[in-house]
């Protein structure tokens, strides 16, 4: 079980340069945190704000709002990533599936982010062998020998197969994961979705962020609806759902 | 406390410290990938020293002539390759944050694997590119004059290393967290780095700054770099001491220490920049 009590976290963002053009006009206040402080250099976005909130074991949560509503930064907060500017985090923390970059060169083969992979995030919590691993992804990507050439040389279907089956590799009890895993060709996508299902069926916990109604009617039994940084609605998932698409996307 | 505070930045770098297999193959593709392209792949961090080191060798010998060529051969070699793997070191950390920008933001893992990661990037560039240099600088010596070979040259030796890999230690962390926040002072460290090389006694003898000696003594990266130097450098004299070295290496193994705390406190704020 996780807690998240009174939570609120504030980001510095360096201000790349300074426009001649009065920006402040075009602002949706649905998009983006809340910019509670602003200099020359530096803006003090609010990303989170005061957020009280507990996830049971087996809740299955789907995060669901507008772009920079605080879903990416809630699923951080609950991995660890980040830790609040104020309030209290307790309890298990959630494993992130978050970035998508490989973690060696795209000068190196599929291979080597493989072996790159395992070693850094599997070889202390698995039976399986470096090798059996590569066999595996190997069949289950569809890559097969494409797996010995550079990453770059890929098409982006074809690296997005291969970070998906890394990823889904290793099987945890709490899993935090963020828009746009696992979306890839028409011809993958029901492998997709079946190994989706299998992943995670294995999983306790599960809290998505994603813009895509059928995965989280899929993934998810609760739901939250989040809106600058705050949880704005709360309930099972067709509720939300449906409390969203009111609420939101007439406006 | 101050003493949990210590216990858990220790614990944490440790904890980084035993996933050696991952940072280790992370590092060594990472060096792969840099020469990937050439024919004779990681071999040119070798060839491109020996290069540098004959040209300069033949230059400075020429300006500043030596009653012993075998030695200032020696003594310029060694200078040149454990300075330019120092200066290297501190260069590529300042950058470390940004390098590993989405790493750290999108990953739990500890900030002190990245530190690993770069610690043993750098060795390995080392190891390809100066330790042959340094071996056949130290045979170059012995087959001039053998008589001089002590057997104490084998501690003092590993002494100096485990100095060298303390210090990258510290100015890895220190460059980091340099370039994370202080990007306008970062910006110029290559600058200080050339001047201090180029009025270091790094390539011509101390002898030679007559009274801006001073220089030398007051430049850190010269100091490490005499401890690391003057144990291979056994037949000219030993301006180094045994009990030198030892303090050198505690005084280091304590600022190894409150780097390790520092940077454990900055694990949060660096994801938030990140």
């Amino acid at each position: 079980m996780l807690s998240l009590k009174g939570v609120s976290v504030l980001l510095d963002s360096r201000v790349s340069q300074t426009f001649k053009y009065n920006l402040g006009n075009g602002h949706d206040e649905a998009v983006g945190g809340k910019i509670v402080s602003s200099s020359r250099r530096i803006k003090k976005v609010k990303a989170i704000d005061n957020l009280t909130l507990e996830i049971k074991k087996g809740d299955r949560i789907g995060l669901i709002g507008h772009n920079g509503s605080g879903k990416s930064t809630l699923l951080k907060l609950i991995c660890g990533i980040y830790i609040p500017t104020h309030g209290v985090i307790e309890g298990e923390l959630f494993e992130p599936l978050l970035g998508r970059a490989f973690l060696v060169s795209e000068e190196l083969s599929g291979i080597d982010a493989i072996k790159a992979h395992y070693l850094v995030n599997g070889s202390r919590r698995t039976q399986m062998s470096m090798d059996r691993c590569i066999d595996l992804i190997s069949t289950q990507s569809g890559l097969g020998e494409f797996l010995s050439l550079p990453i770059k040389t890929y098409s982006r279907g074809m690296a997005e197969r291969l970070m998906f089956c890394m990823m889904t590799l290793f099987s945890h009890r709490a899993l935090a994961i963020d828009e746009g895993f696992g979306t890839t060709d028409a011809a993958f996508q029901g492998y997709v979705e079946k190994r989706l299902a299998d992943y995670l069926g294995r999983t306790d916990s599960l809290v998505i962020a994603s813009h895509s109604e059928a995965m989280l009617r899929s993934f998810c039994n609760k739901g939250l609806v989040m809106g600058s940084g705050r949880i704005v609605y709360s309930g099972c998932l067709n509720k939300c759902l449906d409390y969203y698409a009111n609420e939101y996307m007439h406006r | 406390m101050p003493t949990n505070i210590c216990i858990d930045s220790i614990t944490e770098s440790y904890s980084a410290l035993k996933d050696y297999r991952a940072w280790s193959f992370t590092g060594w593709s990472r060096l792969r990938s840099r020469f990937l392209k050439t024919k004779l792949g990681t071999l040119w961090v070798l060839l491109a020293n020996i290069l540098s080191i004959s040209i300069l060798a033949l230059v400075y010998t020429q300006i500043f002539p030596s009653e012993d060529p075998v030695y200032f051969i020696a003594y310029i070699g060694t200078g040149y390759a454990i300075w330019t793997s120092m200066t290297s070191s501190m260069l590529s950390s300042l950058s470390l944050v940004e390098y590993h920008s989405d790493r750290i933001a999108n990953t739990r893992r500890s900030h002190f694997f990245y530190v690993y990661e770069e610690i043993y990037y750098q060795l390995l560039n080392f190891a390809i590119g100066c330790l042959p240099i340094l071996v056949f600088m130290f045979l170059l010596q012995m087959a001039d004059d053998i008589s001089a070979l002590e057997i104490m040259i084998l501690p003092r030796v590993i002494l100096g290393f485990s100095c060298y890999i303390m210090f990258m230690y510290v100015t890895c962390i220190g460059c980091s967290l340099m370039g994370a926040y202080l990007p306008d002072i970062s910006q110029v460290v290559p600058a200080i780095l050339q001047l201090s090389f180029l009025t270091s006694p790094v390539m011509f003898s101390s002898s030679v700054l007559g009274r801006y000696a001073l220089l030398s003594v007051i430049n850190p990266l010269y100091l490490i770099l005499k401890v690391v130097r003057d144990p291979l450098l056994w037949s000219g004299v030993n301006e180094t001491s045994l009990a030198t070295l030892i303090v050198c290496a505690v005084a280091l193994m304590a600022a190894s220490t409150v780097m390790t705390i520092i940077y454990n406190s900055f694990r949060y704020k660096l994801t938030s920049i990140a």
